[in-house]
């Protein structure tokens, strides 16, 4: 078994309740081929940084999953054909993952800190976070507790060697437009 | 015998972020840590200007690549 992540953008006109058609039947599909999914992560809607299909903007979605190689081929396919997903990515997080194992660390894990855990195989819906900047601190909090550990006080640092940096951070919307 | 002009020198920095901070960490789903290495026009900084060790540049021309994929952030920026 592999781990896998994948991000979707959807067309940000779909309405919610076909949104959760569509995740309910990707979620169906991984588990239909002996997977399984770990999260999907609502990202809620982002301005793209280059035009989609026309569009300036998108929902993103992530999945996180376990699974065959041939769930990941038969996945990118239904994406391809499917007219709400503008674009989608797939990345290989890890290469041997025993489900089993992985699920009871998982659920290790999660008992110390969250008092109710959650099962893996649940379709745990992220709030959709409107901020960008929001979601982007909410989806890095959880998913690297051993660095934080290491370097919590740090944090004002990277901010602040951020704001140095010697390149402006660019803004993708004033050039797009124009 | 006159010396060659000095080139003006650029602003660089000497140690690798990633290496100084174990905090940032590069992931392509997070362009705002991205944005940092890459230049207004959308371009990759090099590892002699950003002062990446060779190891972290790798890992974020990848993370960079990946985050262009899926649109987080731009291949080209036009100029206006």
């Amino acid at each position: 078994m592999r781990r896998y992540e994948c991000v979707m953008i959807i067309d940000p006109d779909v309405p919610d309740d076909e949104i959760r058609k569509l995740t309910d039947k990707y979620t169906e599909l991984i588990k239909s081929r002996g997977g399984d999914v770990i999260k999907i992560e609502d990202w809620g809607s982002k301005r793209l940084a280059y035009l989609v299909g026309k569009r300036d903007k998108g929902r993103y979605f992530l999945f996180d999953f376990v699974g065959l190689p041939d769930v990941i081929t038969e996945l990118e396919r239904q994406l391809k054909i499917s007219d709400e997903i503008m674009k989608y990515l797939s990345v290989k997080l890890d290469d041997e993952v025993d489900l089993e194992a992985f699920k009871a660390a998982q659920e290790a894990k999660e008992e110390p800190p969250a008092p109710e855990p959650v099962p893996a195989s649940e379709i745990t819906e992220a709030e959709t976070a409107p901020a960008e900047a929001a979601a982007v601190s909410e989806m890095s909090a959880p998913s690297l507790p051993e660095s934080e550990q290491i370097a919590a006080p740090e944090t004002a640092v990277v901010s602040e060697s951020a704001v140095e940096g010697e390149t402006p951070v660019v803004k993708p919307e004033g050039g797009i437009n124009e | 015998m006159s010396k060659p002009p000095r080139k003006r020198p650029f602003p660089r920095s000497k140690v690798c972020r990633f290496c100084a901070d174990s905090s940032l960490r590069m992931d392509y789903k997070e362009p705002n840590i991205l944005r940092i290495f890459i230049t207004e026009r959308g371009k990759i900084i090099p590892r002699r200007i950003s002062g990446n060790c060779a190891k972290h540049q790798r890992q974020l021309t990848t993370a960079i690549k990946r985050a262009r994929n899926i649109a987080l952030l731009p291949f080209t920026v036009p100029r206006r």
